[in-house]
């Protein structure tokens, strides 16, 4: 019996083994789409199509080898980690993470953040050490409550007084875009004069 | 280093390149590789929205962002052998030997 097992285990290796070669012969010819998770974990979805045919890939760890421009894109197989971080191991080493965005609220008519925000801070200065970030965007916003250039301006006196804070806690002046886009772009949609303590905020993004 | 729509980006047989767009796209491209940016738009106020990027040779990954979510019909990643239309997600490509 033992000696039974043993040979079934070694089947079963050779077996695993030559699917193994199987896919990355498969992979070793040209012209490979492969979908992959999101960073976050989320999955969507890709159209590969030509002249002669398309697939629709949603599952994933899957690729598809396009052989050329005249012939259609092969049925999606599976495709293991372990043959995407060899495929791929120069792009994924540089590749960078996703950027990070935090979004702070401000008081009424007021370039003071509200204390739960000032608390965020922590982890934007957090985020920028860990990427060790040299191009942080802050973009300042207002509601619609009141005039259109006064916002403006409130906007950019709030991506200022973050900006500011930033540099008083080590962050080069250099590394951070501040910009405003006034009351334009608002989180929450209201009709002008409207107060929206949501839409008085700032973004951050750190990249 | 900032890119601009129009520019080409090759690689070197030891260099490889890692992009972040301001619509919080990613893609990086490993060694030997060349891609152009045919058409990059983002202005989410006014609805301009479009990322295509015809990727010519070599290994390239892509990691969608906000276009692909506002606007997945506005993204394209051309090849010499197909036209890969991308919704949200990761997507890796190795084009050639």
């Amino acid at each position: 019996m033992g000696i039974k097992r043993g040979a079934m285990r070694r089947k079963l290796a050779s077996f695993f083994l030559a699917v193994a070669f199987l896919v990355l012969a498969a992979c070793g010819t040209k012209n490979l789409i492969v979908l992959v998770p999101d960073p976050d974990g989320s999955v969507g979805a890709i159209q590969v199509a030509n002249s002669a045919g398309s697939v629709e890939m949603k599952t994933p760890n899957q690729a598809t080898v396009v052989p050329d421009e005249n012939t259609a894109p092969r049925a999606p197989a599976d495709i293991t980690m372990e043959e995407i971080r060899v495929l791929f191991a120069e792009a994924l080493a540089i590749q960078p993470a996703p950027p990070v965005h935090f979004i702070l609220y401000f008081e009424k008519d007021s370039n003071r953040l509200n204390s739960e925000s000032l608390g965020r801070m922590a982890d934007i200065l957090a985020a920028i050490r860990k990427r060790a970030s040299m191009h942080v965007g802050v973009i300042g916003h207002s509601d619609t409550l009141g005039d259109k250039l006064y916002n403006q301006n409130l906007s950019m006196r709030r991506a200022a007084a973050v900006r500011d804070l930033l540099i008083q806690n080590g962050v080069p002046a250099g590394h951070i875009e501040a910009t405003s886009h006034g009351e334009k772009n608002l989180l929450i949609k209201t009709g002008d004069n409207v107060g929206e303590p949501k839409n008085r905020r700032v973004e951050v993004v750190v990249r | 280093m900032k890119i601009l729509r129009g520019d080409i980006i090759q690689t070197s047989e030891k260099a490889s390149i890692g992009l972040i767009f301001d619509d919080d796209t990613v893609v990086s491209m490993g060694p030997n590789s060349e891609m152009a940016i045919d058409e990059y738009n983002f202005v989410p106020i006014e609805g301009r929205l479009s990322f295509v990027v015809k990727f010519i040779h070599g290994t390239l990954t892509y990691i969608s962002g906000q276009i692909s979510k506002l606007s997945p019909q506005s993204v394209r990643l051309e090849t010499p052998v197909a036209t890969i239309g991308v919704r949200g997600t990761q997507v890796f490509i190795k084009l050639g030997g």
